[in-house]
């Protein structure tokens, strides 16, 4: 195995040139831009993850619409979806019999009736908090608040009990210009708003000279910077050999210009390149619609046609890698069933998440219905019969080569779900 | 009729900027506002910092050039009490500075008459948007008043509003004059009214949406947990809804002033964290609630807890906190007075460091190279790029204040010194030859290495920072640079920009 420190070796630099090398007999194959830098050896590494966060709590109940609920329909006289057959001007795509995809998700539909996509709805963090910002740091520090002293995120969790898997400096990526709380605890994480702007400046013909002394003077620090500075030395080095400018998505995939649009474009062109990409995190929001939610034409009207465009064209840009790369889409908390006076709708509890993978059941909604009859809500909001931390334990036990699970969620018990399949 | 600001004043207004910024007038006044430097810098040795430097790092932005000396010899309790009375703190230089801001004085009338006037396109916002950081940053950087400064910084982040979000930006900027900056260095409580006050915190935080047949508990929830109590302070999730009944009909005018709306409320008897309030109290529920979220005293312990952080160290030391909290308890949340138990407290000196945010090392980097620059947008957009542009962050709960929530970004901080230092920041001059000259360093370049390293670290350089940073100037040659030639001068400024971007000059 190679070292816990993060840090690359001299043999794997070696390699990645020796694949470099070997690859310049067929470079005619090989865009500019894509340098294939083959940092991972298949077999070790499982699938690159891609965890995208609605943030400010995604309202479920509109996106995959329990239209054979009739309680959906009494609770929101104003903002509800249609029924698939009604004569409503905004109506649910079928998704079975009693769930149904928001027209505004139109472009996911296809791959929820292949076999691509599924929603685990009812799912959540069994957590009771409705403050955003307890119910986010929680969700992405995995735990539900019983386990006191849990500063790093799950997926930092995640990276470290893999580490030896990978070893490239660019394992894992938030998008952003901070690192999400999920990566928090793996030190070599970047966060980066673009590829094309991941470069040193001041004198440019003593770049190295420059990136020497700094990186020299980082490294005999003592303080905490030290090493997150070492792991930006280390990706600046690696992002140099990448144009993305030269990046054509395939497929005629096309992402909109949003930070969810760059963040999944330049996380394809990583995976093609082969950076040794294991996470990436994209923000998508703020979902907080307490007003002016709307139906077709409100605030989650346009967030959800972007989320959806940018969704379908990452599947199509990847269409022959998505083998080996699995998509996660979750938010903290769901909205309340019943609407409120400002065409809103306010925080609730249960919710569903979406994952994207060809090893998806083939199911397109997965879930223990809890009903939305006022019997069998909880405090007013959907319950939970799902815990979103079974979801992701699924996720990493069965596309991800980690073996500890206790690490990434602790004192959780995974139950299984039946959403994500080894192959 | 209230005077409505027409299309036509409103081009004169911006002409009369125009015509200002094309006759030099801005840079004239830059100049002359330019803070005067001493002909010799007194400069700190040793090996540790000195803990004047250490005062100025946590209740100022950061030392400029020469302040050092100026507050030793005033003496720091003195400097503290200057600064508390900050009223007295004469500030004309700054406020000339900030005389080219269009919306420095407009009301949320003036303001709102931007919104929808489709002459002006999207601009209109952005002017509001944009001015307001704009002179968050001037202040920052140019004030006399820092503790000041920072302590309006402080509220900023604990009452924190987005300005982006519909049309908030129009109030934010009211907000910030009315309600943050009278209140900074007042009573706790004071501040508190006059946020449940703001129009801009109750469109914020939808209480304007909040009616008794269908209330809004997203401003009841957050005045608790962000403002006050904390959210482990002792409340339920009944409590959230008594206090959002409570507050039911709190709301703005057309005006975009505070109006309370009879017809809204909830005039039924509530029970907020154990106290009755008996119905029909009509607009003085609100007024409870604030009273007995002010006088509860998990709001002591929260507020003094982020105070600490603040000023002190991510993981507050319980003597600290135990002292402010005593003093809070005694005058009646005389954030002044907490203020000076904190600052003159015999363990402020000894306080780990604190990893400088990203407007914090801007500031303190502008400063400490006595750099001038002229209140543009383009640092605001910079600040943006690097995740803390004044009044941006999208939640309730304000930027975060550990280095956990900043440690992960390392690259723009570099960058950011590499750029002010080959003069790449739009809109900002430094001159390194004239502070060279006055610390006798503009002929030697390893005096100058050196001495600029006392100036801007308050201690010597450490002997790795000056083997490697030497062994970078003098390059593969082993020459030493000449600081007769341009080349040679060249050499040093880029050294002197790693040194800005250094390890050391990241922690406050």
């Amino acid at each position: 195995m190679t070292n816990n420190t993060g840090l690359i070796s001299r043999r794997q630099w070696l390699q990645a040139a020796t694949a470099l090398s070997a690859i310049g007999a067929t470079r005619a194959l090989w865009p500019a831009w894509l340098p294939r830098l083959a940092f991972a050896s298949d077999g070790v590494v499982g699938d690159t993850l891609v965890c995208i966060f609605l943030r400010g709590g995604a309202d479920g109940l509109n996106m995959i619409v329990p239209f054979g609920d009739d309680n959906y329909y009494k609770a929101r006289p104003v903002l509800a979806i249609g029924q698939p057959d009604s004569s409503d001007s905004v109506k649910a795509l079928a998704l079975d019999d009693f769930f149904g995809l928001n027209p505004d998700m139109r472009p996911l539909h296809e791959l929820f009736m292949n076999g691509h996509m599924t929603a685990i709805h009812a799912a959540g963090s069994p957590n009771v908090s409705r403050s955003h910002f307890e119910a986010m740091d929680l969700m992405e520090r995995g735990t539900n608040g019983a386990e006191a002293g849990i500063g790093s995120g799950w997926l930092g969790r995640h990276l470290m009990a893999t580490s030896g898997a990978g070893d490239s400096p660019l394992r894992a990526i938030g998008w952003s210009d901070k690192l999400p709380t999920s990566l928090r605890g793996y030190v070599s994480a970047n966060a980066m708003q673009s590829i094309a702007d991941f470069h040193l400046h001041g004198d440019t013909r003593q770049t190295d000279q420059m990136a020497a002394t700094l990186s020299a003077m980082y490294q005999e620090s003592s303080t905490p910077i030290n090493l997150t500075a070492d792991a930006t030395f280390r990706a600046l080095d690696l992002v140099r050999q990448i144009d993305i400018n030269q990046y054509h998505p395939a497929n005629h995939a096309r992402y909109d210009e949003s930070d969810l649009g760059l963040g999944l474009k330049q996380t394809a062109a990583l995976i093609k390149a082969g950076a040794g990409l294991e996470v990436a995190c994209v923000d998508h929001g703020s979902y907080d619609t307490h007003v002016a939610q709307g139906r077709s034409d409100g605030l989650l009207s346009g967030l959800l046609t972007s989320l959806s465009q940018n969704l379908r064209a990452f599947h199509d840009d990847l269409l022959d890698y998505m083998g080996k790369v699995t998509v996660v889409v979750m938010s903290e908390f769901g909205r309340r069933v019943q609407e409120n006076g400002g065409g809103g709708t306010d925080h609730g509890h249960g919710n569903a998440m979406y994952i994207i993978s060809p090893h998806v059941a083939q199911t397109p909604v997965i879930a223990q219905w809890p009903g939305l009859n006022s019997d069998f809500l909880a405090n007013g909001d959907l319950q939970i019969t799902t815990d979103y931390r079974d979801v992701l334990c699924e996720l990493l036990t069965n596309r991800t080569p980690n073996t500890d699970l206790g690490i990434v969620f602790p004192g959780h018990t995974p139950k299984s779900v039946g959403a994500i399949l080894k192959d | 009729m209230k005077t409505q600001l027409s299309r036509r004043t409103f081009l004169a207004t911006l002409a009369s900027g125009t015509m200002l910024a094309a006759s030099g007038c801005s840079q004239v006044i830059d100049r002359v506002a330019q803070p005067d430097l001493p002909k010799e810098l007194w400069l700190p040795s040793g090996a540790t910092r000195h803990p004047i430097a250490h005062l100025l790092n946590r209740a100022a932005y950061g030392p400029r050039p020469g302040q050092l000396e100026k507050v030793q010899r005033m003496g720091r309790e003195k400097w503290i009490e200057h600064q508390l009375d900050y009223k007295d703190v004469d500030d004309d230089a700054l406020d000339w500075r900030l005389r080219r801001y269009d919306t420095l004085n407009w009301n949320a009338q003036d303001l709102m008459s931007l919104n929808g006037s489709d002459d002006f396109g999207g601009g209109d916002k952005d002017l509001v948007a944009y001015e307001l950081a704009q002179m968050t940053l001037v202040r920052a950087v140019f004030s006399e008043r820092q503790l000041y400064e920072v302590m309006v910084g402080f509220w900023t982040d604990h009452f924190s509003i987005y300005q982006f979000k519909n049309d908030v930006l129009y109030f934010k900027t009211v907000d910030d004059r009315a309600v943050i900056r009278p209140h900074a260095l007042s009573k706790f409580r004071d501040l508190l009214k006059a946020s449940a006050h703001s129009p801009a915190m109750l469109h914020y935080l939808d209480n304007t949406e909040n009616e008794k047949s269908h209330p809004n508990e997203n401003y009841a929830r957050e005045i608790m947990e962000l403002h006050t109590l904390g959210v482990h302070g002792g409340y339920t999730e009944k409590d959230i809804q008594e206090v959002a009944r409570c507050l039911t009909g709190w709301g703005k005018n057309r005006q975009g002033e505070f109006e309370y709306h009879s017809a809204w409320h909830d005039d039924g008897e509530k029970t907020v964290l154990g106290h009755t309030i008996p119905a029909g109290g009509g607009k003085d529920d609100g007024d409870q609630v604030l009273e007995i979220l002010v006088n509860h005293p998990s709001t002591a312990q929260f507020v003094c807890t982020k105070l600490v952080r603040r000023f002190v160290a991510d993981d507050p030391p319980q003597n600290i906190m135990d002292a402010c909290v005593n003093t809070w308890q005694s005058t009646d949340g005389d954030i002044r007075a907490i203020l000076r138990t904190l600052l003159n407290h015999p363990d402020f000196d000894s306080a780990p460091p604190k990893l400088k945010r990203p407007f914090e090392l801007m500031v303190s980097l502008l400063r400490a190279t006595n750099a001038n620059y002229d209140g543009n947008r383009d640092m605001i957009n910079l600040l943006d790029r690097m995740g803390h542009r004044p009044f941006a962050w999208a939640t309730p709960d304000g930027y975060p204040d550990k280095a956990t929530g900043w440690a992960n970004n390392m690259l723009p901080r570099i960058n950011l010194a590499l750029d002010l230092i080959n003069q790449e920041l739009s809109g900002v001059k430094i001159d390194v030859w004239d502070v060279a000259e006055r610390m006798d360093a503009e002929r030697n370049a390893e005096k100058l290495l050196h001495n600029f390293g006392r100036l801007v670290l308050a201690r010597d350089l450490t002997p790795t920072e000056n083997a490697t940073l030497w062994n970078f100037a003098t390059g593969s040659s082993g020459k030493k640079p000449n600081l007769k030639d341009e080349k040679g001068r060249d050499q040093m400024l880029q050294t002197l920009g790693l040194l800005l971007a250094s390890p050391a000059f990241q922690w406050r």
